[in-house]
């Protein structure tokens, strides 16, 4: 069974950009045990490792595709009315280091 | 020591398109900042994405070009990750199933032919604009959502020159099929070079060049890349994995950023659009596209070429074999030795007569279900005997087609003796289907066409 | 006169007779929204529902259009144009989405008056009615104020529940409409997968969301598929089969069907008074000539729904929410660099709660735990659904208690823990319906303590006619209908 490290859990947290503190990051070592002891579980079913995966509830296949014509879109008011900050008619964020 | 320069392109051209890729917002270029925006574009919660039929049928139209196996589901998975140029957190790619896999270019080099393969091209949506100010960032996301196809080649090319032969046959391609402009400068193009040196045999870390902004700059950044690497290694040291980009001034390359340890995307199938199977009508639709009115492709003599567009009936054929895909060096080959010698003697009207036969006849050389001496013999009983392709083929007995009754019982056959594979597969291992078309390739003895004996091996395995 | 606790076709009659006009219908909602002490809302469109009802008050009454000049309730994860949106989520607080979701736009087609937008817990993670940025939802049939409605979507339950709305529209992952169904006395029906479109539903997990929602009878929520039903080229996952007329399809002679009852899911039941209640209702259907077979789905599958359920769902939910950062839309935090500003932005909008969920849902995506975790769940998945496929040929519709206890009381941590493992099968068991993506409806079946208790009728892939006339006998029987909490 996998082994649960606060560590990668911190890690986790913090690519999806945002903090856990002491309290939060125990209570989810103990959920995320839970989880693992749930997945140890489903080894239960047989033959579980041999079907695949199921993304759709069911087998869902369209033949249908967008024609390629231009709809009215958003104006730029509308595109930047709820953005903080603007200026000419560009959203502003703190500066960017990549 | 011996070296050896190992590199691979990704290609990313952005589509040319009325629309967006998943919505209707226009792609006008030069609009005022965030006035070209959709609701998925910015990401606003509950906006969902739906496909441009335009983008599908210029992804074909590439895939078929370059000889690719078309994926006839189109699926998209999400990369996750955080970026400000990311609306919605993740791009929607398809990482699992790319449109178009194992195909190739020819290019030519120097009067030699040299075959690039091409690992995988998929579809993928464009990131916003970022204008990076001195103390800000300022976003834009009419760019947003614009369609992109990446071509991802195998490490086949060696040297500057023919990754720059390679990226200029490519913009022509894709010019000439209506699918992207192509420009490097205006970044409706743009490439990542992979470049590393084996050196004895073994492996080096790779250097990735970016920010390349012509095609001359592509060779030369390789080149001095190239000798940069040697420089290294000859003096003992080791190459480092890192990101760089090519400084025209100096003509070097210069260093921008070491290279991350891999990045996990999580990439997982997306639920918000529905998997489109792509029609045999999606891709007549594609393919019956009068390109260019010239005949051209990139593995010819400019004076063979010249003598095609000039024959009304060599013409005429080779438009004809590279709408259906046939226009290879191997075939184009056997039309300019065998054919060609024929129109002397026979005047192109009576070839006229058996073109159709031809074709397939081609098609079957091209498959390599026929040899080029099988092939030579049947063209030359077609024109002088009136019996068609068929019978040729079954007097001579160098191939019978099995029906669809005589396929359908040897997969039959196969999926019982190979039922493990069969599990596999719907494990959700890809390989044990390659397995599987492995089998009854052997045991149809190359008599029927592989897609066809794909299609219903498929088929059977959805009701298994 | 109170009108609002009638069944939408009363209100309708009344509306034909002239006895009332939807500007009155309008002002009674307003003033019992007012009275309300559920923390039902989010916004409640004052003067716009009475500038709508006044226009409608003016015009003829459209006499085969029963949801005209009606008011209605709409959770607030739907996207509605320049009217706050949040998603009960602090990080939404202030969006005015620049568009109207399919469902909202069918609805105000047929001239009904959206009066609110209802609480959920936050970004419809969750089923106690506690996690969103106003706190605790509470239940109307509950004047002691200690026990949830359900959740995700408490504040359209409460609406209807309360008589404050005859309807209201709802989202269903898991059990989010179904479940707080069955604690408020309603009828909550979630249809198949891509029945209805989702276009302008915030995407919680793509592959589990429905559009729900509550009424009081079986056939107003026949009438709402009418409406709601059929394909939209916007949701591509929206389904292009024909639509049929619900209402009418629900017939007075009706023939005698199977039911099925798992094993697994019975026998974990533990309360004696909606054990016997669903006994004696499995009694009445016997006697009516329908045929009752108890399978099992074998325990390992019956557990596996939950964690199934959860994982897939965080995993969805950690990659669909990657849009909120404030920069578009939401609350933005200012900060030196683009990487501190997204840290603010995300730790102070979302609630521990959901960033907890949110860090296992990705966490299950590594590449290291793919195999493991999500896709494990995922096969998991087809196993549940293929096992419940063959149920679903072999028996008209699969019918249990909708939860196995009355409306639990509010603990001190109730939002603490967002999976738990000791969790009961017959509590969690509901988003089979969503895995599988069948048409599901939950009734009210009884009461214990004054506390109301539900029964779940789930029945194959788009026979929803079939399992609206299945839902009309259990109705007929237990003669449960148009309740609500006076």
């Amino acid at each position: 069974m996998k082994k649960v490290s606060q560590k990668s859990l911190l890690a986790a947290a913090h690519n999806l950009m945002f903090d856990i503190d002491e309290v939060e990051l125990q209570v989810l070592t103990e959920e995320y045990a839970d989880i693992l002891e749930a997945i140890e579980c489903m080894k239960n079913i047989p033959n579980i490792d041999h079907v695949k995966p199921m993304v759709f509830p069911y087998d869902l296949v369209t033949d249908y595709l967008r024609e390629d014509v231009t709809e009215p879109c958003l104006t730029q008011e509308e595109a930047l009315k709820n953005a903080s900050k603007v200026e000419e008619g560009q959203i502003v964020i703190p500066k960017v280091v990549r | 020591m011996n070296y050896v320069a190992i590199i691979g392109l990704e290609i990313h051209l952005q589509l040319l398109s009325e629309s967006k890729l998943f919505c209707g917002a226009p792609t006008t270029f030069g609009k005022a900042p965030n006035s070209n925006v959709g609701l998925i574009d910015m990401a606003f919660p509950g906006a969902m994405p739906v496909l441009n039929k335009k983008c599908v049928i210029s992804a074909i139209r590439m895939v078929n070009a370059l000889h690719m196996e078309l994926d006839r589901l189109i699926r998209f998975d999400r990369k996750n990750y955080f970026y400000s140029d990311l609306a919605k957190g993740y791009q929607l790619t398809q990482f699992f199933h790319p449109i178009g896999k194992n195909g190739h270019l020819a290019i030519n080099v120097d009067d030699s032919i040299k075959i690039i393969r091409i690992n995988h091209l998929h579809i993928e949506e464009d990131s916003a604009k970022q204008i990076h100010a001195k103390d800000k960032t300022l976003l834009d996301f009419n760019r947003a959502g614009m369609g992109l196809i990446e071509i991802v080649t195998d490490p086949d090319i060696r040297n500057g020159k023919e990754a720059r032969i390679f990226l200029e046959d490519i913009r022509d391609i894709a010019m000439s099929l209506g699918v992207s402009n192509g420009r490097l400068q205006e970044g409706t193009m743009r490439v990542d070079v992979n470049v590393s040196l084996k050196v004895d045999g073994v492996d080096g870390e790779i250097v990735e060049l970016k920010n390349l902004n012509g095609f001359k700059n592509v060779e030369k950044a390789i080149t001095s890349e190239i000798k940069r690497q040697k420089e290294i290694v000859s003096s003992g040291k080791s190459v480092k994995p890192e990101t760089r980009r090519y400084d025209e001034a100096k003509n070097e390359t210069v260093f921008m950023r070491k290279k991350n340890t891999k990045i996990d995307y999580r990439y997982f199938a997306d639920a918000t659009i529905a998997p489109i199977r792509i029609s045999k009508e999606l891709i007549d639709e594609a393919l019956n596209y009068k390109a260019n009115k010239k005949f051209k492709v990139d593995f010819l003599l400019p004076e063979t070429i010249d003598e095609i567009n000039n024959d009304p009936y060599l013409f005429k054929l080779f438009s004809e074999l590279k709408e259906e895909g046939l226009a290879t060096l191997k075939v184009s080959n056997f039309v300019l030795t065998r054919v060609r010698s024929e129109i002397k003697r026979h005047g192109s009207e009576k070839l006229l007569e058996i073109e159709n036969d031809l074709i397939d006849l081609l098609k079957l050389y091209n498959d390599e279900e026929i040899t080029y001496k099988q092939a030579s013999i049947l063209y030359k009983q077609l024109l002088e005997s009136k019996k068609n392709l068929d019978s040729l083929l079954e007097e001579n007995g160098f191939s019978h087609s099995l029906d669809n009754k005589e396929l359908s019982a040897i997969i039959d056959e196969i999926l019982v003796k190979y039922n493990i594979a069969v599990q596999d597969y719907k494990a959700g291992k890809d390989k044990a289907l390659n397995y599987l078309l492995g089998q009854i390739y052997k045991e149809t003895k190359n008599k029927v066409d592989s897609l066809k004996i794909k299609d219903m091996l498929l088929m059977k395995l959805e009701e298994k | 006169m109170d009108y609002l606790s009638k069944n939408i076709f009363e209100i309708h009659k009344a509306l034909v007779n002239k006895e009332v006009t939807p500007l009155d219908l309008v002002k009674e909602a307003l003033e019992k929204i007012k009275k309300d002490t559920n923390n039902a809302f989010e916004y409640v469109y004052e003067k716009e529902a009475i500038k709508l009802a006044t226009e409608l008050s003016n015009q003829e009454v459209e006499v085969d259009n029963p949801l005209w000049g009606i008011p209605f309730a709409i959770k607030d994860n739907f996207s509605t144009k320049d009217i706050p949106t949040t998603a009960s989520s602090r990080l939404l607080e202030g969006y005015l989405p620049p568009f109207d979701a399919e469902v909202y736009t069918r609805l105000l087609n047929k001239k009904a008056i959206p009066i609110a937008k209802t609480t959920l817990d936050e970004l419809a993670m969750g089923g106690t009615g506690s996690s969103g940025h106003l706190g605790k939802t509470y239940n109307p049939w509950d004047e002691s104020k200690t026990r949830m409605v359900g959740g995700s979507s408490c504040g359209s339950a409460v609406a209807c529940a309360a008589g404050i709305v005859p309807y209201a529209i709802g989202s269903d992952t898991g059990d989010s409409v179904r479940k707080p169904a069955s604690y408020s006395a309603l009828v909550g029906f979630k249809p198949t997968w891509g029945k209805i479109s989702r276009f302008g539903l915030f995407t919680f997990s793509a592959s589990l969301d429905h559009v729900s929602y509550f009424t009081k009878n079986v056939k107003e929520s026949a009438l709402l598929l009418n409406v709601l039903g059929g394909h939209d080229d916007k949701d591509t996952t929206s389904s292009s089969l024909p639509m049929e007329d619900y209402v009418a399809a629900i017939k007075e002679n009706k023939e005698p069907y199977t039911f099925a009852v798992i094993k697994e899911i019975y026998d974990d039941l533990k309360d004696e008074t909606i054990k016997k209640a669903f006994d004696s209702l499995i009694e009445e259907l016997k006697q009516k000539g329908h045929k009752i077979n108890t399978v099992s789905i074998t325990l390992p599958i019956a557990e596996a729904i939950y964690p199934a359920y959860y994982i897939i769902s965080s995993a969805e939910a950690t990659s669909s929410n990657a849009n909120l950062d404030g920069i578009k839309f939401g609350t933005y935090k200012d900060a030196d660099t683009y990487e501190e500003m997204l840290f603010k932005v995300r730790t102070e909008g979302f609630s521990d709660r959901i960033r907890r969920r949110f860090v296992i849902g990705s966490i299950s995506l590594l590449e290291e735990n793919q195999e493991e975790i999500y896709l494990r769940a995922l096969r998991c998945r087809r196993m549940i659904v293929e096992t419940l496929n063959k149920v679903l040929e072999s028996n008209d519709a699969i019918i249990l208690p909708a939860s196995p206890t009355i409306a639990p009381l509010f603990g001190d941590d109730t939002p603490k823990k967002s999976f738990n493992k000791d969790a009961d099968i017959s509590d969690n068991y509901l988003a089979f319906a969503n895995l599988g993506g069948y048409p599901s409806i939950t009734l009210p079946l009884g009461f214990e303590s004054k506390m109301p208790f539900g029964v779940n009728i789930t029945s194959h892939h788009f026979t929803e006619s079939k399992l609206f006339n299945i839902a009309q006998v259990v109705e007929d029987i237990t003669g449960l209908k148009d309740l609500t909490k006076k």
